[in-house]
């Protein structure tokens, strides 16, 4: 009883120092406004094959695993309807349940999202006041 | 931006109407409640918007 007791001890203490799951990390080299060409390939990769904000969003949703998207400096302008939530166009919208999604600027200073869309607020349940 | 995941923002200007609500008629950041794994972090960013909103 003691022996099997040991082993899984030992299985546990193994599954605790394991390797942490894979994570994800898109750089970008594109400030266009692109979906991903597939996010079953894994890979930020547009029709043109650039990795965009928006192709980042897309592979990060499909992905089983922690992602995080650099952003270097620049302006990433989305642009189209906000009018769904599949991060179709207009607004990103981060799915991927479960998993960290990290947008990592070159600072605030420096690195900018911004949009066509027309109003901007800071929306959530629970918190009733905008920023 | 429709948040359903833990979401992190260091070193970033969001500005200018970046991203709508849930309903679709404003901007903002909305935070879906139905999970209890959402979480929303913004470090050493500067968010900007055009009007509160509280829907």
């Amino acid at each position: 009883m003691r022996r099997i007791g040991a082993v899984v001890v030992a299985a546990m203490l193994g599954l605790a120092l394991a390797a942490p799951a894979h994570a994800a990390t898109f750089n970008m080299d594109s400030t266009a406004d692109e979906p991903d060409a597939n996010t079953g390939l894994a890979a930020c990769a547009t029709a043109a094959g650039d990795c965009t904000l928006r192709a980042a969003i897309d592979q990060a949703n499909a992905d089983s695993s922690d992602s995080t998207i650099n952003l270097a400096s620049g302006t990433y302008t989305l642009t189209g309807a906000n009018d769904e939530d599949s991060n179709a166009s207009g607004d990103l919208d981060v799915l991927s349940r479960g998993f960290q999604v990290t947008i990592a600027g070159a600072g605030a200073r420096t690195t900018v999202m911004a949009s066509t869309a027309s109003s901007t607020c800071w929306c959530a349940p629970s918190w009733p006041s905008a920023v | 931006m429709l948040v359903r995941s833990k979401l992190a923002v260091r070193g970033v200007t969001i500005t200018g109407g970046l991203a709508n609500d849930d309903l679709s008629d404003g901007g903002g950041i909305y935070m879906d409640g139905a999970s209890t794994e959402t979480a929303l972090t913004v470090v050493d960013s500067t968010i900007r918007g055009t009007g509160p909103r509280t829907s």
